[in-house]
């Protein structure tokens, strides 16, 4: 078992920023590029509250004063409840940010009603699209990108893994790692040796699915219908299909595994703290992201934890889930201001290893993994491998609206007893009549 | 005619003044103006434009496109429209009749002279004070399966209930703490109109011979009727408008079985950037509050008119 | 009907006492008047009859019963409120009936009663109104329909008159009073006005301070208060009071007043030669003399009221008034010569304020 906390981290950070440069890394150029402003100028950035990212940003606005000393970078933080709504309302008003934070499904919808700038390319010092494409992980950027150009970067890029509680398995008699799921058959074998129940109060679920939030449920429910060999949207983005026979097959998995695992009435997930359960020990195996390592790490299971790939329909053809937030850039400024927001986007991702240690967000970008931080991160080779059969949180202008359906879809099965297929047809009946609109 | 008007003299010029009780009205204007202007423009334009929104489509980004009322008759026809309006009324119902035997009881318990009033008056007008959010964090716990809720009724030797999560029972602890919410308040609002009641009556009845129940039905109850008024009506639209609390708990489910109309509203304004839908469900929520209050208004005061 | 006796009644507001072992008692059919300056204790003695206060200690006896733990339903009494007490969301003839509705009387003898009440009363127009839609006189009278239709054992008055403007007022004292000798109820009634004691009551019982400084009729009061209390209290314009010594030579008795006028006593009167005491006399006890007889007295206001004149001068060095049955000619600054009527004078202890006989 590794040994690890953030703060053994961050005196390593140095060092590991030399290397991010020397593998190739998305460094800033010295000079300003063309375009940028030459008088002083005010850009505004928006982001989404949580701690460790917060403070990290706020050091970097710092830092890049002593770069470009004409640019004042001015702050807006609010919370992630909020930020969708009120860049949406800023949008409208005219009164948006240079930078805006956004769930990487949402830039779908900015990019479709004209509101992003693109990329540009002289601030990054590439080329070509293509060039920049090159120094992400495949697909890491597909969120941001649109019609061949790149609209948003993402700051962060989650996998989900499944993660493990060493005492639950050990009190099972099992071995974290030997006897991990490695598909949902699996999963189902282990639900009635890790799942306790006193009475009628279950005390240790073997595992769950999430049911805090649509958006939660649909981060599971998209790779299982992929592991069937189905796909919620249409190639073209025009449709979507939530009641394909693949989609019926996932939410009728979804429910028997639940049947010998979990217990969806009892659980303590919220939107807030969607790990709540995992950490508080109410079940043995948990769906989450790598930067929900700190918060389990500074928790009671300290690192007696493990992190396995998610479990799969067929090993041999795995799929999983990424999804992320981004920063983009507001069309409506004006074109230096414009430059000088790219610029410190640019100069903001430029130390994936940093953003690893001080917030525990994996940016998407290749080398991550060969730096010291990522070394140092426990289980960091298992997210990678998860990322790498990824596909993105569901990219259409109506992900809230299909996420919210399938969402209500799956609670009608799991708490009513609803029938998957019927089920699945209502929540299709609804997306098709918000894609007509 | 007035004294000045009958005054001689070809070389005075006539002024008419006002009379004191234009002038008293202009005054009454002046004062108000500014409440007016406020009102005017932070409550009854925003409401136009609501109005107006409800009659296009419009997605926040490009310019509303007036569609005339298909925003309204395509929600009449959506089952989901449907089903939230029936949870907001199912939740208005049920968090609104309870408040007022609870929260005029308690009134009529704290107008007497009670042991440790004051502090129990404090006590149970805490959760008036307590912010919404942090009262939905705190009720979210107590709802849990070990939570403080389900502990009593594990010693009472009732198995422990799924409260949040369950379709069956969500929507009934979402309205429990409605009523928990409410009652103190309007418990306040009782003890205002008990205590404007003069205590004469009250000699009078006991001289007619009223014990305190007879009292309490033929003097206290139709002496509390425009308080009651105002506790119905102002309640219906708290409880119509009901929002932050459902979307902390529930976030509206499971399923839909907690999304109320101004959830919904919200979802599909900003989660579905559809603002003309989401007016025109506005529009609907407003006349339905507009309803009411006005239905009640008649019923309470049919017959005769208020004191 | 029935008698009220009060024995050695005390009533205390936690540390505050404001009555002080009241005795009295009420004839059946009698009209007795409760005054006395406002705090006096006059509205709480009434409401512990009532039965709306607790007695602290002593009996209250209506009729034949102890009535003390009695509720005001049980005693058989009604009472007339200062404010009325209307219902307010009650019609006049609903005020009349709620009492008897709450006796669960018959609906026929309900409304007979109402009526036969309204009728008394004169109100069978306006029965059907609310109290908002009447005036004071009116709702006065419901109120006291609302007594009249229970026809109890007793009936009380708060201060009734106290919200009615002056005409009405003598209008009603009026009323109340036929009413009582139409009806012959042993009647209670409380107020701060001695003219409305003097021309209603019976008896009079002065309260001050808590207890009962004078019972007895109203013309007894007015012709022998028994203290300083009473004689300035009684009457309008009130008593003068002249402070001085008492002197006596042989049979002869004079008061030597502080500015060492003397004025006449006649020599039967208690006292002993250099006490203290207060010369009183009315107003009306004063004639009008000449300077060899009389006691200078420089008129400050001249007050002609029609029927009399009232006169307000410095007499012996303290203002008095007099009044006199014809009209004078003379000016504010002007001398009267003043002699008070011998028989009719009063002489106090200064120190306890008792008459002295």
């Amino acid at each position: 078992m590794k040994s690890w906390t953030i703060k053994r981290t961050v005196s390593s950070v140095a060092t590991a920023a030399v290397l991010t440069l020397m593998s190739g890394g998305v460094g800033i150029a010295a000079d300003a590029p063309a375009g940028f402003p030459t008088g002083n100028v005010t850009i505004e950035i928006w982001w989404h509250e949580y701690g460790p990212f917060t403070a990290y940003v706020k050091e970097l606005i710092e830092a890049y004063k002593k770069v470009r000393p004409n640019v004042t970078v001015n702050p807006v933080i609010m919370s992630s409840g909020d930020i969708q709504q009120k860049v949406a309302v800023g949008f409208a008003t005219g009164t948006g940010p240079h930078i805006l934070d956004q769930d990487a499904s949402f830039y779908e919808l900015y990019y479709n009603k004209g509101l992003l700038e693109p990329l540009n390319l002289n601030v990054f010092g590439v080329k070509s699209y293509d060039e920049l494409l090159a120094k992400y992980t495949p697909g890491g950027i597909a969120a941001g990108t649109f019609g061949g150009k790149v609209y948003a970067l993402p700051y962060q890029g989650n996998s989900m893994s499944l993660f493990i509680s060493n005492k639950a398995f050990k009190e099972a008699g099992l071995d974290p790692v030997k006897n991990a799921p490695k598909t949902w058959e699996d999963m189902k074998a282990l639900g009635p040796k890790l799942k306790k129940v006193q009475g009628n109060r279950t005390v240790q679920k073997a595992f769950d699915y999430p049911y805090h939030s649509p958006r939660w449920e649909m981060q599971m429910f998209q790779p299982l219908v992929e592991q069937f060999g189905g796909k919620l949207l249409s190639d073209d983005g025009k449709s979507a299909s939530v009641n394909s026979p693949e989609a019926v097959k996932a939410l009728t998995m979804w429910r028997d595994v639940t049947k010998l695992t979990g217990d969806p009435k009892t659980t303590k997930n919220t939107s807030s703290n969607p790990n709540q359960d995992f950490i508080d020990g109410l079940t043995a195996m948990w769906t989450t992201g790598p930067w929900a390592t700190s918060q389990i790490s500074q928790s009671a299971i300290k690192d007696d934890f493990t992190v396995v790939p998610w479990p799969q329909v067929d090993p041999a053809k795995p799929h999983t889930i990424v999804y992320g937030w981004a920063w983009g850039v507001n069309k409506a400024k004006p074109d230096a201001e414009k430059v000088a927001a790219w610029d410190f986007v640019h100069f903001m991702l430029a130390k994936p290893d940093e953003w690893l240690a001080k917030a525990a967000f994996v940016q998407p970008v290749k080398g991550v993994n060969e730096t010291a931080v990522a070394k140092k991160f426990p289980f960091f080779d298992v997210h990678m491998k998860d990322v790498a059969v990824a596909s993105w949180y569901l990219r259409s202008e109506y992900s809230a609206e299909i996420g919210q359906s399938v969402g209500r879809a799956i609670e009608r099965v799991i708490y009513d007893g609803a029938d998957p297929k019927a089920s699945l047809d209502q929540a299709q009946g609804e997306v098709e009549k918000v894609f007509k609109k | 005619m007035s004294a000045s008007a009958c005054a001689p003299g070809p070389a005075v010029k006539r002024v008419r003044p006002l009379s004191l009780a234009s002038k008293q009205a202009m005054f009454a204007y002046a004062i108000i103006f500014p409440t007016l202007a406020i009102l005017l423009v932070f409550r009854f334009l925003p409401m136009l434009q609501a109005f107006y929104l409800s009659l296009t489509q419009y997605d926040l980004v490009h310019p509303p496109k007036f569609i005339g009322f298909a925003n309204f008759v395509d929600l009449v026809q959506d089952p989901l429209f449907l089903k939230s309006a029936r949870v907001s009324l199912t939740y208005v119902l049920f968090s609104v009749v309870p408040v007022l035997p609870l929260s005029l009881g308690l009134a009529v318990l704290f107008n007497r002279s009670l042991w440790l009033k004051n502090l129990l008056r404090s006590a149970i007008f805490m959760p008036v004070v307590m912010p919404a959010v942090v009262m939905a964090v705190v009720w979210t716990f107590m709802y849990q399966q070990d939570g403080v809720i389900n502990t009593i009724l594990g010693w009472l030797g009732i198995d422990p209930i799924a409260w949040l999560r369950s379709s069956a029972s969500a929507l009934w602890a979402v309205i429990l703490i409605g009523i928990w919410r409410a009652t103190p308040y309007y418990m306040i609002i009782f003890l205002a109109g008990l205590q404007a009641i003069p205590a004469d009556y009250y000699d009078a009845a006991k001289m007619d011979g009223a014990g305190r129940w007879a009292s309490f039905w033929n003097i206290t109850l139709p002496l509390l009727k425009p308080t009651t008024l105002l506790v119905v009506v102002m309640n219906v639209i708290v409880a119509m408008k009901v929002f932050a609390v459902p979307l902390i708990m529930t976030g509206g489910g499971p399923g839909d079985a907690t999304r109320v109309l101004p959830l919904f509203i919200y979802q599909t304004a900003f989660e579905f950037f559809d603002m003309g839908r989401a007016a025109a469900m506005s529009v609907f929520l407003f006349v339905g509050v507009m309803l009411f209050s006005f239905i009640q208004v008649r019923l309470f005061t049919r017959g005769e008119e208020l004191r | 009907m029935a008698s009220i006796a009060i024995r050695g009644v005390h009533k205390a507001f936690g540390p505050t006492k404001v009555l002080h072992d009241v005795d009295l008692d009420v004839a059946d059919g009698e009209f007795l008047v409760l005054v006395g300056p406002s705090g006096c204790g006059k509205s709480t003695l009434l409401r512990m009859i009532a039965g709306l206060e607790e007695v602290s200690s002593g009996d209250i006896i209506i009729g034949d019963r102890l009535v003390n733990d009695l509720p005001p339903m049980d005693r058989d009494i009604a009472m007339v409120f200062q404010n009325y007490a209307l219902y307010p969301h009650m019609t006049v003839r609903e005020n009349m009936a709620f009492s008897l509705k709450l006796r669960k009387e018959a609906k026929a003898t309900v409304a007979r009663k109402v009526s036969e009440a309204a009728e008394i009363l004169d109100l069978t127009a306006y029965l059907d109104r609310y109290p908002r839609q009447l005036s004071g006189g009116q709702r006065q009278r419901v109120a006291m329909g609302r007594a009249i239709v229970r026809d109890p054992q007793v009936f009380l008055f708060d201060e009734p008159l106290s919200n009615l403007d002056a005409k009405l007022r003598v209008q009603m004292r009026v009323e109340i009073r036929s009413l009582h000798q139409r009806l012959h109820a042993t009647s209670v009634y409380v107020t701060h006005d001695q003219i409305e004691a003097m021309t209603m009551a019976d008896r009079i019982v002065v309260l001050n301070a808590g207890r009962v400084e004078q019972i007895g009729s109203p013309l007894e009061l007015y012709d022998h208060p028994a203290n300083l209390f009473v004689a300035g209290f009684i009457g309008s314009p009130a008593m003068n009071f002249v402070r001085g010594q008492l002197r006596r030579n042989g049979d002869a008795a004079w008061l030597e007043a502080s500015d060492g006028t003397h004025l006449p006593i006649a020599g039967a009167h208690e006292g002993r030669d250099g006490q203290e005491v207060v010369y009183s006399f009315r107003p009306e006890h004063l004639t009008l003399s000449t300077a060899d007889h009389g006691v200078p007295a420089r008129i400050l206001v001249i007050e002609p009221t029609g029927a009399d004149t009232h006169v307000y001068c410095e007499f012996c060095a303290t203002q008095i008034c007099a009044v006199f049955g014809e009209r004078l000619a003379n000016k504010p600054g002007e001398t009267l010569w003043l002699q008070p009527k011998v028989g009719f004078v009063h002489l106090f202890d200064a120190a306890s304020g008792k008459v002295l006989q």
